[in-house]
């Protein structure tokens, strides 16, 4: 039994034979890659063969048509309607995307204009109360964008007249 | 899955290299075969296949590979020798024969059959189970701890007689 013992521990001592760990990295490395490489092809073949690439293509659909058509649907909305908080938005994304100062408070003067215009058709169907209390916020928020910009413009034209002289 | 994998690889290659190495005694094919093992191993998993024994699933994988890659070399081998009208007797080699000077065990493990010298190695160079090596080699859990027990008694034998 002891000597079996022995026999094996010198049979162990052969673990100690060494390796190339260069190999085993770049291995290492070759392995993740096609580990990546396999995942984005299950994806790929997940989304082609899965019937939820129809559910999906349809959805994308609904959701152009519809969304294209409460655009256009939502410029002729006023306040109270169901569309109205979509016209809001894209005013808003507009605004932001608008980078000229200029630009930026002929856009506001000409929210304020069509405010006031919704503000005459509410009064005119005989509305009033919360809805035209909410429209005059809306008046008041562009004016104080307004004013921020050409504050900032005047801030800017000073310093610049500063650091001249 | 990939994680576990990974794990797996940083685990297990570095005995699978050695183990198929101990076997092929050529530096580059061990490489080669090696690399073939960790990807066949992948593709399977990979395809939604189960594996309860990843360390056994790995053997087995290198085991069928070192076959296939005697089987390849013997028919080769045996093309030429029916042109040289030659008797080769194809074995699978070892590297004990090159650390012999230096080790008197790897003297001896080169001195046993093919069988009892690979058995040997899962079992006390790899540290593979009775069980595990049961899976790879499709023999039964008794079959291999005779072989197990008559190997170390003839090693015993050999190194008494050196």
């Amino acid at each position: 039994m002891f000597e079996n013992f022995k026999i094996v521990r010198k049979i162990k001592k052969l673990k100690n034979v060494p390796v190339r760990n260069e190999f085993l990295m770049s291995l290492r490395h070759r392995l993740e890659n096609e580990i990546r490489y396999s995942s984005f092809v299950s994806e790929a073949k997940y989304f082609v063969f899965s019937p939820f690439k129809y559910a999906f293509t349809f959805a994308i659909i609904i959701l152009f048509v519809f969304g294209t058509s409460s655009f256009v649907f939502a410029a002729e909305s006023l306040p109270g309607d169901t569309l109205y908080p979509i016209k809001l938005l894209k005013e808003d994304v507009q605004d932001s995307l608008i980078m000229n100062s200029e630009n930026k408070i002929v856009f506001n003067e000409r929210r304020i204009n069509d405010r006031f215009r919704e503000m005459e058709k509410l009064l005119g169907k005989g509305k009033d109360g919360e809805i035209l209390i909410s429209l005059e916020q809306n008046i008041e928020k562009y004016f104080d964008k307004i004013l921020e910009i050409e504050f900032k413009d005047i801030e800017k034209d000073l310093s610049t007249d500063l650091t001249s002289i | 899955m990939e994680d576990k994998f990974l794990a797996a690889y940083d685990k297990y290659s570095k005995n699978i290299l050695r183990h198929i190495y101990f076997r092929v005694s050529d530096e580059k094919v061990a490489e080669d075969l090696t690399a073939e093992v960790f990807l066949k191993a992948w593709r399977y998993i990979a395809n939604g296949e189960e594996v309860l024994n990843f360390k056994a699933f790995l053997y087995r994988i290198a085991n069928n590979l070192i076959i296939d890659f005697y089987r390849t070399r013997k028919e080769n081998l045996s093309l030429e020798a029916l042109e040289e009208d030659n008797e080769i007797a194809i074995e699978e080699k070892n590297v004990f024969q090159s650390i012999c000077d230096e080790d008197l065990t790897a003297c001896a493990l080169k001195e046993l059959d093919t069988e009892t010298r690979q058995i040997i190695m899962f079992r006390y160079i790899d540290d593979l189970s009775v069980k595990e090596i049961s899976e790879v080699t499709n023999k039964t859990t008794n079959n291999i701890s005779v072989i197990i027990h008559r190997g170390l008694k003839k090693l015993k034998e050999i190194i008494n007689n050196f």
